[in-house]
């Protein structure tokens, strides 16, 4: 097990498209810095010390540029490109079946979708918190004053609010740990996909069409239900229309992970050619 | 092989004899329509009793978001029902092409002795496709206001939509009016988007292209820029129901430029492409 889960790390880590999204998110990270920066600089004067900080300027924090637009809405694809895709094109061409004649099926699946799994999380991660420590150096990061909440935007219906008032880089790890999971569960929905699809294509964007769906049928229930059910929204720092509850993330990641595992499971380890 | 053989096979093979040809439009705009229904109902049961015409439901699919209310303190949130029908067109012309180019797809290219047909016939293919999806999603909404709404008429009901979509739409009339011209920039926009798609597929890929697409889409719901043609399908950016929207003329002049561009330059580099390494 030891052996196949370094292999696909390896795989993981050294190929084009990690690389690629890396870069991607990079250049959103950067874009990001520089559009706050440039703004904490031209209102810089008698401005309220609360009114621009980091915690409502970084990248997984604030709701009003268009670097925010690209990466929120990206976010399911930018999960899936580095290595979600690896399970359909093993299992298309043929070479997983190398694989499992040496290691052994449940080995490599498990190792696949683990790799997938930590490629999702540090793909998205990764841009989120160099954005977030380049911009510590820029804005003030004072603590917050629940005084100001509306320059924040975290409320008292918001999840962790009480810690993002009185420890503000706990509350940012909580986040990026909540984005590094979901985005995992994103990459390994994906492999998944590849038992279900027929396309490369179709197994890239399938998180991206699920996390459509979730939002379209937040809209289909605006005036109805009042919590937040979409991973674009959700995923994010700050409240973007509805506070998000633990236990709402926690079922859909719980279900998309369930189902994930499940199509592996019944499709890869327990499937019998003969 | 001549040109409108290869054309017919593209019609028929990636178009009308395909299940998901026919299922994906009418099943997605079935849903978006749906969502306005549920809306009436919800609000009907508030004590707010609205008929909503076929003109309200296309108004209300293909509105988009607002212009100037991005990047002035109000949170940016996509216009869900135009984005996903939007992207569920462009995703819908995505793969076939690709698959053409292996497997017998590849014998074809080779009997037909011309990439610059098999190219122009895949262009053919995508303009066929985004007319068809596009007249296949105005059938689902006629037939969802007739069955569950207030029948297939083309006028607007202003109080409906103001309660919906949070907007004055300023003369009214406009849609049954100019129905031509929404009509037909619309099917230009979208054809215009998936030739854009393609080409970029054969040059990047079509994983990447369809990033490309997503990103395209989201700068359009950003910025209200001429360039940016994705605004030229929201009925809510255009001059035809709002002051200071885009023009449609320009909009019309600047997706023919892209369309003969796009198809122009990917001809010149697909006569030299190594479709052997392809995906």
């Amino acid at each position: 097990m030891r052996r196949i889960l370094r292999i696909e790390l390896k795989k993981m880590w050294n190929n084009m498209y990690m690389y690629l999204t890396l870069s991607i998110g990079g250049l959103i990270a950067v874009v990001n810095i520089i559009l706050q920066s440039s703004t904490y600089a031209s209102l810089r004067i008698g401005l309220n010390p609360h009114m621009k900080t980091v915690y409502n300027s970084w990248l997984g924090g604030e709701v009003l540029t268009v670097t925010y637009a690209v990466f929120c809405y990206l976010l399911p694809v930018l999960a899936v490109l580095p290595y979600g895709w690896s399970m359909y094109i093993e299992r298309s061409s043929g070479y997983y079946k190398n694989v499992i004649i040496r290691s052994g099926k449940k080995n490599y699946f498990l190792a696949k979708a683990l790799a997938a799994f930590l490629s999702g999380g540090i793909a998205v991660v990764i841009p989120l918190l160099i954005n977030f420590l380049i911009l510590i150096l820029i804005l003030p990061s004072g603590t917050p004053d629940v005084g100001y909440f509306m320059y924040y935007g975290i409320e008292q219906t918001t999840i962790w609010a009480n810690i993002f008032y009185s420890l503000p880089y706990l509350y940012i790890f909580l986040y990026l740990v909540l984005n590094f999971i979901f985005c995992g569960i994103f990459a390994i929905l994906s492999s998944a996909g590849a038992f279900l699809l027929k396309t490369r294509v179709l197994v890239v964007a399938l998180p991206f069409f699920v996390t459509m769906c979730l939002h379209y049928f937040r809209k289909l229930l605006a005036y109805k239900v009042f919590i937040e059910i979409s991973p674009f929204n959700f995923l994010h720092a700050v409240p973007v229309n509805n506070p998000a509850k633990l236990w709402v993330i926690c079922a859909e990641g719980g279900i998309l992970l369930l189902f994930s595992v499940a199509v592996i499971y019944l499709r890869g380890i327990k499937y019998e050619a003969l | 092989m001549k040109r409108y053989k290869l054309i017919s096979h593209d019609v028929v093979h990636g178009g009308i004899a395909s299940l998901s040809f026919w299922i994906i439009p009418v099943l997605t705009y079935f849903m978006l329509a749906l969502d306005m229904v549920v809306k009436i109902i919800i609000l009907k049961r508030a004590g707010m009793d609205f008929q909503a015409s076929a003109g309200d439901l296309f108004f209300y699919i293909f509105a988009g978001r607002a212009m100037n209310d991005t990047g002035n303190g109000v949170f940016f949130e996509i216009p869900v029902h135009w984005m996903v029908g939007s992207i569920i067109c462009t995703f819908s012309c995505l793969n076939y092409p690709f698959k053409e180019l292996n497997g017998y797809g590849r014998q074809i290219l080779i009997r037909g002795r011309s990439r610059s047909q098999w190219w122009f016939s895949k262009c053919a293919w995508v303009l066929f496709r985004s007319i068809s999806f596009y007249m296949l999603a105005w059938l689902t909404v006629f037939v969802v206001a007739a069955i569950w709404s207030g029948g297939i008429s083309l006028n607007l009901n202003q109080e409906l939509l103001r309660e919906l979509l949070m907007v004055d739409i300023t003369d009214i009339h406009i849609l049954k009016e100019k129905i031509n011209i929404v009509l037909f920039m619309q099917l230009l926009t979208y054809s215009t988007l998936n030739l854009i798609q393609i080409s970029f597929s054969i040059f990047i890929g079509p994983l990447l292209g369809f990033i490309v697409m997503l990103v395209l889409y989201i700068l359009s719901i950003y910025y209200m820029h001429p360039l940016l043609i994705g605004n030229y399908s929201m009925l809510l950016r255009s001059n035809l129901f709002f002051q200071g929207g885009l023009d449609y003329r320009i909009g019309i002049s600047i997706c023919i430029v892209m369309c003969i561009t796009v198809v122009l330059v990917t001809n010149r580099y697909f006569r030299r492409l190594n479709i052997l390494g392809g995906e």
